[in-house]
């Protein structure tokens, strides 16, 4: 018997090659393991079984016929219920959705289906992406593998939990102000957020589309670069793609890091971080400089503006994409009446109070005599960060800071104050706001819980900083999982 | 910074109104407390001295789908009519049937 606990991405596809396992088998497998083990953990939303098992037999017949088959092939992976697979439930995590079934395959979801991946099912997240620990679903709420008391993170907190608690092998999630890189660093586990045009997002439901990404949550930064493979590319349904191609194996290609210089940016204070924290990114630190790396100090002044800048251009970018959701066209309400009131009723009910405070916060900063001091402001302030990174990644080839500022926090520690909630994605959303590409990789200092430390790289670099991030990884040998 | 008064109940009144969502008294309560917090807290952003930047020449930046106009070869959406109509949660024939709203 296979132990799922010790299955990556590689394992799976020599298994499945030397014909010491068929896909169908190892299918079932994870879904005899789901049946009992995500009553504890309530990663899954619907499990996609039947259409599982019909995907493995195809794989298995390849095999039988010495056809060649993708290192993606047969892999079982758990998709957030925000990315939609043709004719199956997509629920966003919302009540408004509820009955909503997907007329067509999202981008990611064709490419993945083409390498021959196997989808055990769809994963519960906050509410139309809108959160940073998966409380706010309208459906189950997800809990920590690591400790069943604190979330998993969110939004992606239901792929992350399914990875740590081997009901999947990797999954994928969608991160627009962290939520793969925080759920996977609560988890244990390694999260990508590519290049803002890296990943097609058609077929992904709009949260922010200036800010929206989608990216794997692996156990090691080898899977998460396997996925980014089949998944990145150029879509002409996404006119916000690029014909950005990676190959997973450049992240072996070098095998240290000397003349590599990585920055440590200064206006993040390491001073403020908690003891345990600090500890572990000191450790860090240390392995970066025996892999050769230099490191340096550097400055991007308004980083600390992230956080403002996109609390404001988020929640307007929401307000927009959310108008769309009126009780008619997706998924039936039972709200009868004028038009107005349909709408009223419909989305005063179906929402969940913090997708519509964000709405509201939006719709405030869109409205007349406001949209200048607050939505044309924040975007001007965008532009100035990314020009400090671009500024920065002159001087250094990546920078390094974590990735949250605590270890996963217990249920109900942060609902009672949105802002306190916010703050959380401090480390995340600077990433975001400069488009550019930043992965989590698990660190540990003395107490059980781990935290991320992410590596970030300029625009579309994502090969020198997942060689980094393997190399690191190697070294600080954190990989708890294998 | 003293703590704004930016959002009172008028305002979350015609936020509502605006957004077509409907609020109890206590969701209006509790939005208006939330929404100073936090209207307070992304202030800072006035602050900032953003003089140097010209958004015009920022956004150009941003391909447009003007450029992706070059591509000589538009990949068709790939759904027929039918996989739309079969996902309506209500139908008749091929209408989307709705409550009345009129």
């Amino acid at each position: 018997m296979i132990t799922l606990h010790e299955l990556t991405i590689k394992k799976i596809h020599s298994l499945l090659l030397q014909k010491e396992i068929s896909a169908f088998d190892l299918t079932k497998e994870f879904f005899d393991y789901i049946e009992t083990k995500d009553k504890e953990i309530n990663a899954y939303r619907l499990l996609l079984k039947d259409e599982a098992l019909r995907q493995a037999n195809e794989i298995d017949k390849k095999i039988a016929a010495s056809e060649n088959i993708s290192f993606l092939a047969g892999v079982p992976l758990a998709i957030k219920d925000n990315i939609l697979i043709r004719n199956y439930l997509t629920t966003a995590g919302s009540k408004m959705l509820a009955h909503y079934r997907a007329a067509y395959d999202a981008m990611i979801i064709q490419s993945l289906k083409k390498a021959g991946a196997i989808f055990l099912g769809k994963t519960n997240l906050d509410e139309f992406a809108m959160g940073s620990s998966s409380e706010n679903s309208a459906f189950e709420k997800p809990k920590n593998p690591l400790d069943l008391s604190r979330v998993p993170g969110g939004t992606s907190g239901g792929s992350a939990a399914a990875v740590a608690s081997h009901q999947a092998v990797a999954a994928l999630g969608s991160d627009t102000g962290g939520s793969v890189r925080q759920p996977a660093s609560f988890c244990g586990l390694v999260g990508l957020k590519p290049t803002y045009g890296a990943v097609s997002r058609f077929g992904l439901i709009a949260m922010s589309s200036s800010l929206d990404q989608i990216g794997p949550i692996a156990k090691n930064v080898e899977d998460a670069a396997y996925i980014l493979e089949i998944i990145a590319g150029k879509d002409s349904r996404d006119e916000t793609s690029e014909n950005f191609q990676f190959q997973a194996r450049s992240i072996y290609e070098r095998k240290d890091l000397r003349g590599i210089k990585i920055g440590l940016v200064k206006e993040i204070e390491t001073s403020s971080f908690e003891k345990d924290l600090a500890l572990s990114y000191q450790k860090s630190l240390t392995c970066l400089q025996q892999l050769g790396a230099t490191i340096e100090e550097i400055s991007i002044p308004h980083i600390s503006l992230s956080l403002p800048c996109y609390y404001v251009l988020m929640p307007a970018e929401v307000s927009s994409n959310l108008a769309r959701f009126d009780g008619l066209r997706y998924s039936p309400s039972e709200k009868a009446g004028s038009l107005k009131d349909v709408y009223f009723e419909t989305r005063g009910e179906y929402f969940g109070p913090e997708t519509k405070r964000r709405i509201i916060l939006g719709t405030f900063v869109l409205s007349s005599g406001y949209y200048d001091a607050y939505y044309l402001k924040a975007r001007l302030v965008q532009a100035l960060i990314k020009k400090e990174f671009e500024e920065a990644f002159q001087k250094v080839d990546l920078l390094v800071w974590p990735t949250t500022p605590t270890p996963a926090f217990k249920f109900g520690e942060k609902t009672e104050d949105p802002l306190a909630m916010y703050l959380s994605d401090i480390f995340t959303v600077p990433a975001n706001i400069a488009g550019v590409p930043a992965v989590s990789v698990p660190i540990y200092g003395e107490e059980p819980l781990p935290y991320g430390l992410q590596f970030i790289a300029y625009h579309f670099q994502e090969a020198k900083m997942l060689n980094a991030a393997y190399l690191f990884e190697q070294i600080s040998n954190y990989g708890k999982f294998l | 910074m003293e703590r704004g008064n930016l959002i009172n109940e008028k305002t979350i009144e015609h936020l509502s109104e605006l957004s077509r969502i409907k609020l109890t008294p206590a969701e209006k309560q509790r939005f208006e407390k939330d929404l100073n917090a936090i209207l307070d807290y992304v202030n800072q952003l006035q602050a900032v001295d953003t003089a140097s930047i010209n958004l015009d020449e920022e956004l150009l930046k941003i391909k447009t789908a003007l450029e992706a106009a070059e591509k000589t070869e538009k990949e068709k959406l790939s759904f027929e009519r039918d996989d739309l109509i079969d996902g309506f949660y209500d139908r008749k024939e091929d209408w989307l049937k709705i409550p009345p709203i009129f």
